[in-house]
């Protein structure tokens, strides 16, 4: 019993050690941003390599769900004959929610993991200490641009996934289920508002964006130095940004729905 | 430092996707158009004894066409009644004895106010009041006013074979 | 002033595992020193200390009569132009080519043009006679070449210091033969005090002005090559002649061996 009780205060003093530690580490790479004309190309490359590089997966895997969506709604909607109503209920499900989420989640595999695998990758081949050695300072140079990029990128890619799932849910309900285009657009606009749907939609993909690639670096950065550390850190970091991206959608869904 | 071309233009591309995604989440999706170039509006004030599922923004509708939205729902304290504020959009000249409705679109549809032109020569101004409303109807208590009466129905039926048997009885 | 870097008193633990107690060294300007020691003696973390990238507990480490420890951000960052250290790996830049990963200090620490750059990353290259390899990745480079290329890149910044973390570890004898050379020539012709850590006897004595031998977080043995060679002390002799045991032991400690498989009575 009293194990027990040792057991779990170990564990929660390492839980909110590493909770401090990586919040130090979120500040100190925050902080370093004092030379704009070098730091800018800098952020260009990383938005191409985290950015560009998801976007393709992006934009199949939010046609597919688009798709997918439409399909499944007529299919009960149509038990109700309120298959007009399918527009709406795509547009505000992919807004509100998948949209954000599903992009997060695709995020932190394809770009949470690189980074962590590259950022381990330098740690462990100690081009970051040898890079401290150059009089440059690799929070500087490698963690901020990164951190950066992603909380740029990340709603670029929301509003993309949105747009694209949308589309893909029209080509099935108005191509292939023969629904009224008219009727489509015309329920989706009344139902979808700009500053509540939209704007939370962004704005939940900033927090998601923000959380993945503090995760991602941060395991990264810290991944103990040989092969087997690269493996679990890429891991952990997608394990992890998974996790804490749907339980702050909880929170974010919770305060934008008014239920707070 | 500079960076390699292909990169910029890669990156300008993906800004220049999100944009395009963004106006059209803007105007396609959500209909921002009416906070773009707002129509001019006035309000008008109605009072019902149920609204039902009525909501802001919902739509109302003269002979089927848009021609305003709902503002803002309270609760009148003094009548216990619910008060519905309504932007209706100025080009309308509407009579002063118009009545509203509470509408469904289709059988599960979203509720939507139904306006009734009525035959006055004076129009509704900023700040009037229509004063004959209809309450929403609402679909549970149709459906148990409908068994309310089947069950009456059953009663007096069973009462009518209950006097036979007794006369079968007697006889 | 004589002495480039001077270690006082120099106390570093890590894990509660004492890796250095009471440490004291002096390397001279424009010499070479060896520092040597088995493995696990901790010889790269001296050199992470002198580079301040990790933090004694207690003692200093004074570079050109500053202690590297109290310098500000700034002033830590042109100390450290001034010393190259050259780690055990290369430590190249993966996602750049051999050219770029020897512009890269000059990119980031100088506001030189492109062209004079590119002048200096070839002459650099050319003085460790691989200026044909400019446009390869690191990974198409064998490791004695990558050190080359790393060594290239550690004298871009024209350092005053330079520190080699176990030059010779893993080579064959021609690139050993040729990374001694270098390591001379760039000490004789430059100028540059030379920092040595190795265990690797024969190569690095022969080309050491100075040399210190690290055994359990001390100092056990320190003086010219020779003297080194002559020494009295045990672990000096045993490491210098390569014995598998001595003071220093073949077993890690453990428990009693009898006892450990249960043949003692109880």
């Amino acid at each position: 019993m009293l194990d027990f009780v040792q057991m779990l205060g170990h564990n929660s003093l390492k839980f909110t050690r590493r909770l401090g530690g990586s919040f130090c580490f979120l500040c100190a790479s925050l902080l370093r941003w004092p030379r704009w004309r070098r730091s800018f190309p800098l952020l260009i490359e990383q938005i191409y390599f985290i950015g560009v590089y998801s976007l393709l997966i992006i934009i199949i895997s939010a046609a597919f769900i688009g798709m997918v969506l439409a399909l499944q709604g007529h299919n009960t909607l149509e038990k109700f004959s309120a298959s007009s109503q399918l527009g709406q209920l795509l547009a505000l499900s992919v807004i509100r929610e998948l949209g954000p989420v599903i992009c997060a989640l695709l995020f932190a595999g394809r770009a949470g993991s690189a980074i962590a695998a590259e950022i381990g990758l330098m740690q462990t081949t100690e081009q970051l200490a040898s890079m401290e050695m150059m009089g440059v300072d690799p929070l500087w140079r490698i963690i901020s641009p990164r951190f950066w990029a992603g909380f740029y990128v990340m709603p670029l890619l929301v509003l993309i996934f949105d747009m694209v799932a949308i589309l893909g849910g029209y080509l099935i309900s108005v191509d292939w289920l023969a629904l009224d285009a008219g009727t489509f657009w015309s329920n989706m606009q009344s139902s979808v508002d700009f500053y509540t749907d939209v704007v939370n939609s962004v704005l939940k993909g900033l927090a998601f964006g923000f959380v993945v690639t503090w995760v991602s670096v941060y395991q990264g950065y810290y991944a103990p130095p040989n092969a087997e550390g690269i493996s679990h850190a890429t891991t952990r970091a997608v394990v992890y940004s998974s996790v804490f991206v749907l339980g702050l959608d909880l929170i974010l869904t919770a305060v934008m729905l008014g239920g707070w | 430092m500079r960076v390699k071309p292909h990169i910029e233009i890669m990156v300008g591309f993906l800004l220049l996707l999100s944009i395009v995604a963004l106006s059209f989440l803007a105007f396609k999706v959500s209909g921002l158009k009416s906070y773009v170039n707002k129509p001019e509006t006035y309000l008008v004030h109605a009072e019902f004894d149920d609204i039902g599922n009525l909501k802001e923004r919902a739509s109302i509708r003269l002979a089927g066409v848009r021609i305003g939205q709902v503002v803002k729902i309270h609760l009148n304290p003094e009548t216990f009644r619910a008060d519905v504020v309504m932007a209706i959009y100025r080009k309308n000249n509407l009579p002063i004895d118009s009545s509203l409705r509470i509408l469904t679109e289709g059988l599960l549809g979203t509720n939507y106010l139904a306006l009734t032109p009525g035959y006055s020569d004076q129009s509704l101004k900023e700040g009037a009041r229509i004063e004959e409303t209809h309450s929403a109807m609402i679909l549970e208590n149709l459906i148990g006013q409908l068994l309310y009466r089947f069950k009456d129905d059953d009663k007096k039926d069973q009462k009518k074979h209950s006097k036979i048997e007794h006369k079968v009885v007697i006889s | 002033m004589n002495q480039h870097v001077v270690m006082e008193n120099l106390y570093f633990e890590r894990d509660n595992h004492i890796i250095f107690s009471n440490l004291n060294l002096k390397i001279a300007r424009n010499k070479v020193t060896a520092i040597m020691g088995p493995s696990g003696s901790g010889k790269t973390t001296l050199l992470k200390l002198i580079g301040a990238q990790l933090y004694p507990k207690r003692g200093k480490i004074l570079f050109n009569g500053k202690n590297i420890h109290h310098l500000s951000r700034k002033e830590l960052n042109n100390a450290r132009c001034q010393m190259g250290l050259l780690f055990q790996e290369a430590a190249l830049f993966t996602h750049l080519n051999v050219f770029e990963n020897v512009a890269f200090p000059l990119r980031e620490n100088s506001e030189l043009l492109d062209f004079m750059i590119r002048d200096l990353v070839l002459m650099h290259l050319e003085t460790v006679g691989l200026r044909g390899t400019a446009l390869l990745k690191p990974s198409q480079l064998s490791s004695g070449m990558a050190r080359r290329v790393a060594l290239a890149r550690t004298i871009a910044l024209d350092p005053s210091l330079i520190m080699y973390d176990e030059p010779f570890t893993g080579q064959d004898p021609i690139t050993m033969a040729v990374l001694m050379r270098l390591i001379q020539h760039l000490n004789r012709v430059l100028g540059l005090t030379t920092v040595i850590v190795s265990h690797d006897v024969q190569e690095t004595l022969s080309i050491a002005d100075y040399v210190y031998i690290i055994f359990d977080g001390k100092v056990v043995g320190e003086g010219r090559p020779q003297k080194i060679l002559a020494s009295e002390n045990l672990a000096v002799q045993q490491f210098t002649h390569g014995l598998a045991d001595g003071i220093i032991p073949f077993h890690y400690p453990a428990e009693d061996y009898r006892k450990d498989l249960g043949l003692a009575d109880a």
